[in-house]
């Protein structure tokens, strides 16, 4: 968890102390949401837009509760992550085809002097496209973001150059396992690749 | 009394599976490297699918070989049990091996 995160949990605490609170203590009698006279009435205006009056003050401390914790679950609110279709043509080919995508490379300056100090901006702009299949040489495509058009890229027909034909299963170069193991449908659990 | 016994069941079973997860999640890691050439032209393998699994650990995220036949894996967690490296021709099985990762390991260029 981060700063913003703590704060939004502090926000949305504060809402729920101040609105709880509020019940006890009209509870306990130290606060009430009798009706005072019409001249020491609350009101809230802003602008000529909008006006709320009322002549129990006890409930701005409930308003404000809300709106902390209104706040906080705005805040909290997950960014919704935006898909990119792709669509286009491998020709030629009969082998199953790996389509890979990742970020471009985000660099930072280093000192002369071996010390490193800096920032990046992980901001994804551009996005590389891995094409690949076996046996052939994998082709790479590289687009910006803010050119697509629908947010899909498009590329015309693309022929890989095939560098080994395919390879015919052999018995001895698959050891049997001892113990059962996770098929090749499983979803991975751990390690990257490059 | 029977509650009581059943907090401690309970309780065991919530501080094992934290103490597991943080084991799994702070244990070493390492990379595993390699290559693969064609057994008739001696040509590097491009677009080979390379994934590695354990018994105990499962599946690793699959990695492809480049133009020049080589593969890079990292964030291997190591581990006392051994793995198996297979490999890949689309979907078919063309190849699997055992091996121990207990360090970064880089595997000899294995013609299949």
């Amino acid at each position: 968890m981060n700063t913003f995160d703590y704060t939004v949990i502090a926000a949305a605490l504060s809402g729920l102390i101040m609105v709880v609170g509020g019940i006890v203590l009209i509870y306990k009698g130290a606060m009430v949401l009798a009706a005072t006279d019409s001249g020491s009435a609350l009101t809230i205006e802003w602008k000529k837009n909008f006006r709320l009056s009322t002549q129990a003050p006890g409930i701005a401390f409930f308003i404000v509760g809300l709106i902390f914790s209104s706040l906080a679950i705005y805040a909290a609110k997950p960014n919704t992550i935006e898909s990119i279709k792709i669509e286009g043509e491998i020709v030629k080919i009969a082998e199953p085809v790996t389509i890979r995508a990742r970020s471009t490379t985000w660099t930072l300056d280093g000192g002369t002097n071996g010390i490193v100090k800096g920032r990046i901006h992980p901001h994804v702009e551009d996005i590389v496209l891995e094409i690949s299949a076996p046996g052939y040489k994998p082709e790479t495509i590289t687009f910006s973001i803010g050119d697509l058009v629908d947010r899909t890229v498009r590329f015309e027909a693309i022929e890989l150059e095939q560098k080994v034909p395919a390879v015919v299963s052999n018995i001895e170069n698959i050891v049997k396992t001892t113990e059962p193991v996770a098929p090749i449908t499983q979803a991975p659990s751990y390690g990257g690749a490059r | 009394m029977k509650r009581l016994i059943n907090l401690r069941v309970v309780f065991s079973l919530l501080l094992w599976i934290t103490l597991s997860s943080v084991a799994f999640g702070n244990g070493k890691s390492t990379t595993v490297q390699g290559g693969f050439c064609s057994l008739k032209n001696q040509a590097p393998i491009p677009g080979l699918m390379v994934s590695m699994v354990h018994p105990q650990l499962g599946r690793s995220n699959p990695a492809y070989t480049n133009e020049y036949g080589y593969f890079q894996m990292f964030n291997i967690p190591m581990h006392k049990v051994a793995y198996y490296l297979e490999v890949y021709w689309g979907k078919r099985l063309i190849f699997r091996s055992q091996i121990m990762v207990q360090g970064p390991i880089s595997l000899p260029v294995k013609c299949i």
